[in-house]
């Protein structure tokens, strides 16, 4: 009996011991996506960071800007593009980039999945945030950045409709018609969540 | 209405003063002098040079300013039909709107200044007659403290407030005036001084480090009242 007794603490001290080596692995892990590549994660959503700057005026290079997007995504901010904050202030200096993809809706809040139109195909979530602690976070492209997507199952030739998450709220911004490549092309001036639905 | 009865005051007492004087001539008197000015001071159209280091861009943009106050001092010794004097001044003109040409990027709504504290020697001839109006003409050259406060303004296309278009910085130039005027005597010893100044000064660049650098000259127009002591 005090064998079998034994037997059992030690399972469980051995079980125990070997959860707390889980869960300090885990806290290790960081945020998905923050080592900069684009290895899909367990929540299946795709995160790639990068970042570039603005001058003091607010405005990107005279060359267009490729910013880093997952793969399935390309975002393309032409030359000369202004970054303004939510009260349209200047964002100017290092910004530092954050662009999330996914095709699963339950990763989204739940206040956006519960408000979402139907048929939702993927959404791509732009941030950008200066380093500069006294100006907010831009939500603001002027020009509007230029925003391919993947949308995969959808057939060449179909429309799909964009809409944007903002302060709560979803509202239609485009329809567009899946390219040849099975892509679509829209204009992004807000740098929010923007989703594709069929 | 205090103000309106010490106006009719200060103006009764300078008609008094000056009574003498219509009846006298100004002659070339050698000796020292001293005198204060105040007036108004229109800085010019600026071109300036904006060079931004991250991304590497270079702007060209047009400055536009409001008058502002030109205040001073100086001085001299009168030689008789020549005036050698030392000036201090502080001239400063309100920043009214920036224009970027390649883009046309305008900023209205504009809140900074561009000041230029100086230090001049000038030169004065004066051509004296039978009226107690001696009109003059003459320049100087010296060094100025060219400012540039912390520059804010809105986009007049975007609507997007910039609150860094210049960053805040002085600089140490050359600076050089000509201009004429008139002395107009009271009596022997004061006189008013009516004069407008031509005022430029080499290229002053600002903020030259990080992120940016903003190289510009200021030349202005002013205009000044001011009373003049002779000892």
């Amino acid at each position: 009996m005090k064998k079998i007794r034994k037997s059992i603490t030690a399972l469980l001290l051995t079980a125990a011991f070997c959860l707390g080596l889980g869960a300090c692995g885990a806290g290790d892990e960081g945020f998905p996506g923050d080592d900069g590549g684009n290895t899909p994660l367990p929540t299946t959503v795709a995160v790639k960071t990068g970042s570039f700057a603005t001058d003091t005026w607010g405005y990107s290079g005279s060359t267009a800007v490729q910013v880093a997007a997952p793969a399935n995504t390309e975002i393309v901010m032409d030359g000369h593009t202004l970054l303004m904050d939510a009260s349209r202030g200047v964002v100017s200096g290092a910004i530092s980039t954050r662009v999330s993809y996914s095709s699963d809706l339950t990763t989204l809040s739940a206040a956006a999945r519960s408000t979402a139109p139907a048929n939702f195909i993927c959404y791509v979530d732009i941030a950008m945030q200066p380093d500069r602690t006294d100006m907010g976070q831009a939500r603001i492209a002027l020009p509007a950045l230029s925003v391919t997507v993947d949308v995969g199952a959808v057939a060449p030739g179909q429309t799909v409709t964009v809409y944007s998450y903002d302060a709560g709220k979803w509202s239609e911004a485009q329809t567009v018609q899946v390219n040849s490549s099975g892509k679509v092309i829209f204009s992004a001036d807000k740098l929010t969540l923007w989703a594709l639905f069929s | 209405m205090n103000i309106k009865k010490s106006l009719i005051v200060v103006s009764a007492l300078i008609a008094t003063a000056a009574t003498p004087a219509l009846c006298l001539a100004t002659p070339a008197i050698p000796g020292g002098y001293l005198s204060v000015f105040l007036g108004a001071s229109a800085p010019q159209d600026a071109d300036a040079t904006i060079s931004e280091f991250n991304p590497v861009t270079v702007k060209e943009a047009r400055v536009e300013s409001d008058p502002g106050i030109n205040i001073g001092g100086t001085g001299g010794y009168d030689f008789g039909y020549l005036r050698l004097e030392g000036e201090m001044s502080y001239k400063r003109g309100e920043l009214a709107s920036v224009s970027e040409r390649s883009f046309g990027t305008r900023y209205v709504n504009v809140d900074g200044h561009l000041g230029a504290f100086a230090l001049m020697m000038n030169s004065f001839v004066d051509l004296h007659n039978e009226s107690p109006v001696t009109p003059y003409f003459g320049g100087g050259i010296g060094f100025s403290t060219i400012s540039l406060s912390n520059t804010r303004g809105v986009d007049a296309n975007s609507g997007a407030l910039n609150r860094h278009i210049f960053q805040s910085d002085e600089d140490n130039v050359f600076a050089y005036q000509a201009g004429a005027g008139m002395e107009v005597a009271l009596n022997r010893r004061l006189s008013f001084d009516l004069g407008y100044r031509y005022f430029g000064t080499s290229r002053a660049s600002f903020a030259k480090d990080w992120p940016n650098s903003t190289d510009l000259k200021l030349q202005s127009h002013n205009a000044a009242v001011g009373l003049r002591v002779k000892f």
